[in-house]
């Protein structure tokens, strides 16, 4: 055993030796050491506990979005199974993409995307979406904090491109707030919407 | 984000070195530019959290962040390093939770001397490092690591000020990220994998510049642990980087979003200013119709 000091050498049942210990990887499942000889209470000052500083941002999981003219709906998780984002089924929720930005990330599109209408509920709440203008306010709020984004632009774009062209997902670009939802013609016959509208939207100050 | 070469490496100090970690070393591969330091984490193998149990154990891992000293470190009496060189890492050194006596030496003279606490099922980054005033003596400082998991293609960064130099500003790519970090404080940010140029100056300013700007690769699903040590004045700043895997949230971008599925709204035109119009006409003509239907009875 490397008991090079004479404070501690106590039965250490079990310890690999301390270069594996350091070393990790499979010798670091070695059992730890008994508890060793510790100094009496107050004979060795403590270390101190970093804390994080006050510039440290805020990021949050968004639970609410509220548009402009104050209507807010609840936010939920929304996962992408088998190439399609797949939203709340009642229309007056909106899904938060879980594979992209949180409100107040630095980096990355926060995405929430909600129903226009459906078919087993009809209009949703998210064709309020087709009345927002840029200069507008959005306001994301979860876990107790907020985050506040300008629209900068309303854009419909053909189904196809959304995913290919439009970088709505596109998770190196500063941080914004993507808001989508479907528009354009109703095709019948497949059951959707030609187009997407995508307002996108940037962050006013940090999330608090 | 620049794409800078770069070269030199973190190396951890290990007894039983890891693979992967050490092949490197020698001043070669280290090219020191005055106030410009290149930094690769690329040659790093991300190591995973040595499992630190529920049943009362936590894992250490011992940064050392004294500049030109060579330190032999023990725990509760048991050596976990010697000759450890400042930037230099001690990973994975598994304990019971609970008071955890840290002690560092230099040719036999304790360095510093300090009571670490350690909460089961803890990993905590424990720096021994120089405060801010550059006549006091070392401190330790620990930091714990959250292995929160991360969305794919992100990774988790927490810097941590422990440089002999006051408050400071961390810039990346050039703007500043975080203002006003004090000595002994740590700040996290989730960002996408990729390079970023990272540096510090102090606080308010834009010089002179006190590290960097040096490239940091971030890959996806790792907790970087980034630890500015050192003292300007000597010319002795530099970083000690290491990684741990964190577990993936999430799922991938999508390639269809499908949210109109019945219709009803398509006959709405997005240049109209309101609903209330065609609201008040449908309702104006439901009556109508009701009207109509009672007088024919």
């Amino acid at each position: 055993m490397f008991c090079v000091t004479l404070e501690g050498c106590a039965a250490q049942v079990g310890t690999a030796a301390s270069s594996s210990e350091a070393g990790g990887g499979a010798a670091g499942q070695a059992a730890p050491p008994s508890a060793g000889p510790t100094a009496p209470a107050g004979a060795v000052p403590p270390g101190r506990v970093g804390t994080p500083a006050a510039s440290q941002r805020v990021r949050f999981i968004p639970t609410e979005v509220v548009l402009p003219g104050g209507a807010h709906a609840p936010v939920l998780p929304a996962s992408t199974v088998n190439g399609q984002l797949v939203v709340p089924e009642k229309v007056e929720r909106v899904g938060w993409w879980d594979g992209g930005a949180q409100a107040g990330d630095p980096f990355g599109a926060a995405v929430l995307a909600g129903h226009v209408d459906s078919a087993q509920e009809g209009i949703g709440f998210f064709v309020r979406l087709r009345r927002v203008k840029p200069g507008e306010t959005v306001v994301l709020r979860g876990a107790g904090h907020t985050a506040s984004y300008r629209v900068s632009s309303v854009e419909s774009v053909p189904k196809d491109a959304l995913a290919t062209t439009s970088g709505a997902f596109d998770q190196t670009v500063d941080h914004r707030l993507v808001l989508i939802t479907c528009t354009g013609a109703y095709d019948a016959a497949k059951g959707g919407y030609e187009q997407n509208l995508v307002v996108t939207a940037q962050p006013v100050g940090l999330a608090r | 984000m620049r794409g800078q070469s770069v070269s030199g490496q973190i190396r951890t100090v290990a007894e039983g070195v890891r693979a992967g970690i050490s092949r490197m070393s020698g001043p070669n591969y280290r090219r020191v530019i005055p106030l410009l330091l290149a930094v690769t984490v690329a040659g790093l193998s991300a190591s995973v959290a040595v499992p630190a149990d529920a049943a009362g154990n936590g894992v250490l891992n011992i940064v050392q962040g004294l500049p030109g000293r060579t330190l032999d470190i023990t725990v509760d009496g048991r050596t976990v390093g010697t000759g450890v060189q400042a930037a230099k890492i001690v990973e994975g050194v598994k304990v019971a939770a609970g008071q955890r006596r840290l002690t560092a030496k230099e040719g036999g003279k304790v360095v510093i001397d300090r009571q670490v606490s350690v909460g089961a099922g803890s990993n905590l980054d424990v720096v021994i490092h120089r405060p801010a005033s550059p006549t006091a003596g070392p401190v330790i400082t620990t930091y714990t690591n959250k292995l929160t998991a991360v969305a794919a293609d992100k990774a988790s960064v927490r810097v941590a000020h422990t440089a002999a130099v006051g408050p400071a500003d961390i810039r990346v790519n050039g703007k500043v990220m975080f203002a006003n970090v004090a000595n002994g404080e740590s700040l996290d940010v989730v960002v996408p994998a990729g390079t970023y140029s990272v540096d510090i100056v102090p606080t308010g300013a834009s010089s002179p510049v006190v590290l960097g700007p040096l490239p940091l690769q971030v890959k996806a699903g790792l907790l970087y642990r980034v630890f500015a040590v050192g003292e300007p004045n000597s010319k002795t700043m530099t970083v000690a980087v290491a990684t741990i895997k964190l577990p993936t949230t999430g799922t991938g971008k999508p390639d269809l979003v499908n949210t109109g599925t019945g219709g009803q709204a398509a006959g709405m035109m997005e240049s109209r200013p309101s609903l209330l119009p065609l609201v008040a006409f449908l309702a104006v003509g439901a009556l109508l119709l009701t009207v109509r239907k009672a007088a024919r009875r």
